[in-house]
């Protein structure tokens, strides 16, 4: 029989004659140290673990501390022994526990009993009558060892420690290293090498709470066809993406920047956690930082965001003063347009619930022991991870369309008219409320629907057409003689004091001007459409042209060809953008004449490409 | 009587003085070492200079506020004065009190920040008495003692059966005096019983059979059961 006595020199059975000193591990816990690393580290290297390996049957002190009777750290070890994988077969030996107590007491009076009444447990007191009797049995046989690992991990629990007790800080450990057991090895990667290093420094991987919950996660075969993750974002790239987790030293940083780089984005992390602060020094340092990143020349746009950022948060009654939300405010509050991904270990619904009020559209539920115990769900709850994050950079162009809005309104554009009309076009575009904030507050509402879309779009022509309408910016006459056709034309330069006159009127239905309209079909046209201006030349001097061959009527379209490209040099490409985007709005988002094909939509991009166009022309 | 807390995260004092409703900053034993104080100790112990921990007669800290230096020097000054000594800290799974050279508790911040440090606080107060093993296991901390002291007589009557059976023990590894029993005082009181009187009527150095010890078993195994 190969057996081994584990002690902490507390019983009568360490005599050379029961127990050779090769039969012995005497377990003492090193001063200062934690007890499952101590564990951890004589099970999984060096002599103690040799003399295991080469054991067939443990008996193990129920008290390995001298003084200390209820720690209990041989029911500990125990449980250790289980379930620390590096151990192989060895995991299933069977255990002689060495005490006075009964299992009764035992169960009672220890906090984690189940494993006592698991196969392979066996317990003797301190007699060698007992131990003989023990020994005996194990001769013929009678002693068994555990058979089925599946059944002993469901019939146990392990509590959590009382540094973990928490659900936030061991999700948001088991999350990252469940996901990292995933991954593809990438060893060329210096963000992957940094991660492994980091995962493998984590201690909590060394406590039983840990081992326990991974046995019961691992009981599901990885199968690297079917789960292997991926560790790629789609359509990020260049992306600079902020980052506030105070976990963010415990392997999340290395996490982010190692799925950043493979998806050529970029991590910016808050690395300012310091245990010391409080609360308010927190967000206050919080908030220098985020000011600081969102006003760069290339600003960050989307934040990853958790929840609960100081120890007093977990204390929190009142959902709206925890660090994270006032964060989230905070942001939202300097520009509503910035993205924000809450990623947090909560699995309370109604905490989500609560963000969609701050202006929070993406979520993602670090994966936690409870809600994932399978490859499937890891998996799952990975992708959906980078799918949140990919949907808040693709909306992150509010952020920059509130920007530019911003701007726009910061010019003051016709704050010294006196004209009745500019005043009634400023308040009416640029004012609270006003026709650029319905349309910054409908894409907010819902970029993706395109209802919504077409109204942002003909938002954004009805401030186009009463600008060009301004008679400070020009002026159309109508040729009364010939029905709608123009009979005059200019603007007025820039700075208001010259007309810039680029149709006359002349004799015999004739017009001289400085472009003419070409006919034509957009590509998104209907074949069987009639054909519109597509696109228009322009003259290097004024032309006589008929006015049926030119096209020139007073329409909203030429008024706005006119006053962009004449007035306010709007570059030719662009105001041909425009032509096609204003034939949209006419045959699809005011009125559905059939004229566009059916799959042809217009994007939030579009919506943006005309802010932008106002930015030039506002200014 | 004076405990030491040396704490540089209040925030998590005060916590506490909110969830038991006992205030730490008025307990008569404690002083909390934090803020300016606590910069002074720091730098004094980078000195090694440790009479400013003179007055306490139990040292608590928190582990992390302290630099492995620091640590060291704390140890060994509560090694050579036989001062009881706590660090605390997060970083830790399940506590430990080790009681060899001196009594020194590693222990996790949220055990200790617990109803047991009222109790510990409280007994300091009453019976100037510093037992760590109160901030370990609470009203427990009897039981636990009582098991040990268990265990101590189980081996030794082993042994003594051991013996008749030719296995080779030393007599020094026997117990024959009370004082080889090391049985706490907290517990002792507890122990005296008619058919264990006579084991605690003399002093320390009276000898004890093995039916006394037999009898000493019996009466902590009726305790234990109470206990529990």
């Amino acid at each position: 029989m190969k057996k081994l006595l584990i002690h902490n020199n507390n019983t009568s059975f360490n005599k050379t004659d029961i127990f050779k000193i090769s039969e012995q591990f005497v377990f003492d816990v090193d001063f200062d140290k934690d007890v499952d690393l101590y564990i951890h580290e004589q099970l999984t290297r060096g002599p103690n673990s040799e003399k295991i390996l080469a054991s067939d049957i443990l008996f193990i002190k129920v008290s390995l501390s001298k003084n200390n009777y209820l720690e209990y750290l041989g029911l500990r070890l125990a449980y250790h022994i289980r379930l620390t994988k590096s151990l192989g077969e060895k995991v299933n030996i069977p255990i002689v526990l060495i005490g006075e107590e009964s299992f009764q007491f035992l169960g009672l009076t220890y906090p984690d009993p189940s494993i006592l009444f698991t196969k392979g447990i066996y317990l003797i007191s301190e007699s060698i009558e007992e131990f003989q009797k023990m020994v005996k049995l194990y001769e013929e046989g009678k002693i068994k060892s555990l058979d089925d690992m599946n059944t002993f991990v469901n019939s146990i629990l392990v509590n959590p420690p009382s540094n973990y007790n928490s659900h936030h800080s061991i999700a948001n450990e088991w999350s990252l290293v469940r996901y990292n057991s995933m991954f593809e090895k990438d060893e060329k990667n210096e963000y992957y090498d940094r991660l492994q290093k980091k995962i493998s420094d984590l201690d909590y991987l060394k406590t039983l709470h840990f081992k326990y919950l991974d046995a019961k996660a691992t009981r599901q075969n990885f199968n690297p066809k079917k789960h292997t993750i991926k560790p790629t974002i789609k359509e990020i790239e260049g992306k600079k993406i902020g980052i506030i987790d105070d976990e963010i030293s415990k392997g999340w940083f290395e996490f982010y920047a190692y799925i950043f780089d493979k998806s050529n984005a970029n991590a910016i992390v808050y690395d300012g956690f310091k245990k010391d602060d409080t609360k308010e020094e927190l967000i206050a340092n919080l908030k220098i930082w985020i000011l600081e990143i969102i006003n760069l020349n290339e600003p960050v746009d989307v934040f990853i965001i958790d929840l609960r950022l100081h120890d007093d948060d977990f204390a929190e009654q009142n959902f709206e003063n925890i660090t994270g939300i006032q964060i989230i405010r905070f942001i939202k509050n300097q520009n509503p347009g910035i993205q924000i991904v809450v990623s947090s270990a909560s699995n309370k619904v109604w905490n989500y619930q609560q963000c969609l009020d701050f202006g929070v559209k993406y979520f993602s539920i670090k994966e936690s022991p409870e809600t994932f115990n399978n490859r499937s769900q890891t998996l799952s709850s990975f992708n959906h991870l980078c799918v949140q994050i990919s949907n808040a950079v693709r909306d992150s162009y509010l952020a920059n369309i509130y920007r530019k809005i911003k701007e726009i309104k910061s010019f003051n554009i016709f704050i010294n008219n006196s004209n009745e009309k500019d005043k009634q076009f400023v308040n009416q575009t640029f004012g609270k409320n006003g026709l650029l904030d319905q349309i910054f507050n409908l894409l907010l509402l819902n970029n993706s629907n395109q209802a919504v879309l077409d109204q942002c779009l003909l938002i954004a022509f009805q401030i186009l057409e009463n600008y060009c309408e301004l008679s400070s910016i020009g002026n159309f006459e109508k040729n009364k003689a010939a029905g709608n056709s123009l009979a005059s034309c200019y603007v007025w330069s820039r700075d208001g004091k010259n007309k810039k006159i680029f149709f006359i009127n002349q004799q015999k239905q004739k017009i001289s001007t400085l472009f003419q309209l070409k006919l034509g079909r957009f590509p998104f046209q209907q074949q069987d459409s009639n054909e519109t201006p597509i696109d228009f030349n322009v003259f290097e001097a004024m032309k006589l042209e008929s006015i049926y061959k030119s096209g020139l009527d007073i329409t909203a379209l030429v008024k706005i060809i006119a006053v962009l490209y004449f007035r306010d040099n709007v570059p030719k490409k662009d105001v041909e953008k425009i032509m096609a985007l204003r034939y949209y709005r006419s045959n699809v988002a005011a009125h559905l004449t059939g004229n566009v094909k059916p799959d042809f939509k217009i994007n939030a991009k579009d919506i943006m490409f005309i802010v932008k166009v106002f930015t030039q022309i506002f200014k | 009587m004076k405990i030491a807390i040396i704490e540089d995260r209040i925030g998590r004092l005060e916590q506490f003085t909110k969830s038991t409703n006992f205030d730490l900053k008025k307990s008569k034993p404690v002083s909390i070492i934090t803020g300016l104080e606590f910069d002074t100790l720091i730098n004094s112990l980078r000195s090694n200079d440790t009479s400013m921990l003179d007055p306490y007669e139990c040292i608590v800290s928190h582990r992390s506020a302290l630099s492995n230096e620091a640590r060291d020097i704390l140890k060994d000054y509560c090694r050579k004065n036989k001062k009881p000594l706590v660090f605390f800290s997060g970083g830790i799974t399940s506590s430990v009190l080790k009681d060899e050279e001196f009594p020194f508790l590693h222990i996790n911040s949220k055990e200790f920040y617990s109803e047991n440090l009222k109790l510990f606080i409280e007994v300091c107060e009453e019976h100037s008495i510093v037992n760590l093993l109160l901030l370990q296991f609470g009203k427990k901390w009897k039981l636990s003692l009582l098991l040990n002291l268990r265990n101590i007589i189980a081996v030794a009557m082993n042994k003594e059966i051991m013996k008749m059976n030719n296995i080779e023990i030393e007599d020094i590894e026997l117990i024959k005096r009370v004082r080889d029993l090391q049985i706490n005082s907290a517990i002792k009181a507890d122990l005296i019983h008619e058919k264990t009187k006579n084991i605690f009527s003399g002093d320390d150095y009276g000898s004890v059979s093995f039916e006394q010890l037999k009898s000493l078993k019996t009466i902590i195994d009726n305790l234990v059961s109470e206990l529990v």
